[in-house]
């Protein structure tokens, strides 16, 4: 395979995962209006847990970890996505039930700081700092399949999960549910008055976003058989928020165009461009510049993102009118 | 059923030195249309906040239906049936109008995760019938060729009805409404007044705080006067007029039938 093909097909694969992470976001910030800012440890939780469970035993490396159990990957990923669910809810339970949204914020990045501190400063947990590595790739002790032809088989894998978790999040915010959580964004206050449990809708929210973040880091650290807490900085967070808001908020086609635009062309894209050799921290440097710049003006020039929330219409049959006998205002 | 579908007993709510509510008490019969009348200060807002659990009542008790409400979470007070509106309307804006009824309706079982998943029939259906009934509402409220509007593109006056819409809609025992007829037009104010008593007639109590006297004098049975934080008299409007603290409280030199204000 030439290199060409090879470097677009792991673009691709990274634009698969990036559109799971959007969508996470956008049933919690989009949908629901939760301003989750640790949003990307939620997806660490599911790199971590996925990686743990799929790779052998620490003892066979030089690395130090917990579990090892050598799990097929379907399981783990389930199990990671349940793990971060459950994260969600315990941080959500009490973060969501007393919190204003500007408080709520706060407490997620302190949260977030928390966990990677943990998890960075601890080798024995997931490795520390070295992060952690040698993660077996999913069914090639099946398929046995030489490293060019197994990217595509990863591509093709990546894409079937992207696209059932596009339906899955495409049915949630369509639904009554889904309708429930905008009208938490909306006034949590008005949507408590009619009867709303706010609690447990959001929380709805927040653990199925949680899960879409596990979901894509699992299928990460499957895919590039590794990960280190400087691959999950907080920033990172923002770079998903601001797909989200580029591409457009509580719209599921405008979460792939934000994660086609941001992370995949603006981030991924250019690590490969030459790094200047005396400061080769200056191209990410400016990368975060860069987005901050980006949500500034978006949210400047077009608030609602390059495609907005779509309007819902009820297109089934209208019934006779009522005979009150008012013509419309 | 009790003769009563609300009972305030000596509630008192305090913000800071300040007390709004000042150990008020009364009681609203069931199937009246009750007016909340007095002056601005009075602790009127305060109370249909406290009732409405948007407040929470530490000091006295509410009981609604027969059953105490007071100090409970508002979201399960409005799955009870007590439904209030906002003095100043609180449209969900980025949900269309006919959405803005659609989300209120009670105990809708397409709200539920699992079966949102795996039986979203569910959901589609309820949601045929709700349509039905949101749009006959929207009639009455003059709102039906708005319903694919976003609530926040309204006017000013399409919010006000836009709120009481969804009151009924959210099939309510106990509406309670914070100035429902303020920036509505007069002539709009008449057929309101006229949908109000068919509420009533349709089995739904009406509590409403309101300083539109002559829109009280039409529809309200029973009319509660509150001066500093308590109820200083009840009865009927044209009885209250020749009660003499009532006229230095609130009336003052408002004269018969005109609004005040």
């Amino acid at each position: 395979m030439d290199q060409l093909g090879y470097y677009l097909a792991t673009l691709v694969v990274y634009f698969f995962i990036y559109n799971i992470l959007v969508w996470g976001l956008n049933m919690q910030f989009g949908v629901a209006g939760i301003l989750d800012f640790t949003y990307i440890t939620f997806f660490a939780i599911g790199a971590y847990t996925a990686g743990v469970l799929t790779a052998g035993p620490a003892s066979a490396t030089n690395q130090h970890y917990i579990l090892g159990l050598s799990w097929p990957f379907l399981v783990a990923m389930v199990v990671a996505a349940l793990v971060a669910a459950v994260a969600g809810l315990a941080l959500g339970g009490v973060a969501l039930r007393r919190l204003r949204s500007d408080y709520l914020a706060i407490v997620m990045v302190s949260v977030g700081t928390i966990v990677f501190d943990l998890i960075a400063n601890n080798p024995n947990l997931f490795n520390g700092n070295d992060g952690l590595g040698g993660v077996p790739s999913p069914f090639n002790d099946i398929l046995q399949l030489d490293p060019n032809t197994y990217l595509y088989f990863f591509v093709a894998f990546s894409g079937v999960i992207m696209v059932g978790l596009g339906l899955l999040s495409h049915r949630l915010t369509s639904s009554p549910l889904g309708r429930a959580m905008r009208a938490m964004r909306e006034d949590l206050e008005v949507a408590e008055a009619f009867g709303k449990n706010s609690v447990r809708i959001r929380l709805i929210a927040m653990m199925i976003g949680c899960a879409y973040a596990a979901i894509g880091g699992a299928l990460l650290i499957a895919f590039i058989s590794a990960i280190s807490p400087s691959g999950w900085l907080p920033p990172e967070t923002f770079v998903i928020f601001a797909a989200l808001l580029i591409g457009g908020r509580a719209n599921t086609l405008g979460s792939v165009l934000g994660a086609l635009l941001i992370p995949v062309i603006f981030v991924e894209a250019t690590r490969f461009l030459p790094k200047s050799p005396s400061n080769p921290e200056l191209g990410a440097a400016l990368r975060n510049v860069a987005i901050g710049a980006l949500i500034i003006a978006s949210l400047w020039f077009r608030p609602q993102g390059l495609l907005p929330e779509r309007r819902w219409r009820w297109k089934g049959p209208l019934p006779a009118r009522g005979g009150q006998g008012i013509p419309d205002a | 059923m009790p003769d009563n579908i609300l009972e305030i007993d000596r509630v008192t709510h305090a913000f800071g030195g300040l007390k709004a509510v000042d150990g008020c008490t009364f009681s609203v019969k069931r199937g009246s249309i009750t007016a909340l009348i007095g002056p601005n200060g009075a602790g009127k807002t305060t109370l249909v906040n406290l009732v409405a659990g948007a407040l929470k009542c530490r000091i006295g008790s509410i009981v609604f239906d027969g059953a105490v409400i007071s100090g409970r979470p508002s979201f399960q007070i409005g799955q009870r049936g007590l439904i209030r509106t906002f003095q100043i309307s609180r449209e969900l804006g980025n949900l269309t109008v006919l959405e803005n009824l659609l989300v209120v309706v009670p105990h809708q079982r397409g709200e539920g995760l699992l079966n949102t998943i795996f039986r979203p029939a569910i959901g589609r259906n309820e949601t045929r019938i709700n349509v039905a009934k949101a749009l006959g509402v929207l009639d009455t409220f003059r709102l039906y060729g708005h319903r694919d509007e976003y609530a926040k593109n309204l006017s000013g006056g399409q919010k006000r009805l836009l709120e009481l819409a969804r009151a009924v809609m959210a099939e309510p025992k106990l509406l309670l409404l914070d100035e429902p007829m303020a920036s509505i037009n007069p002539a709009l104010v008449a057929q309101i007044a006229v949908r109000f008593q068919a509420l009533r007639d349709a089995g739904i109590t009406l509590l409403m705080v309101e300083h539109n006297l002559s829109a009280v004098d039409e529809v309200c049975d029973d009319v509660v006067v509150m001066a500093e934080g308590r109820a200083l008299a009840r009865g009927r409007l044209a009885e209250l007029r020749l009660n003499e603290a009532v006229v230095r409280a609130y009336l003052g030199g408002v004269h018969a039938n005109r609004p005040a204000g």
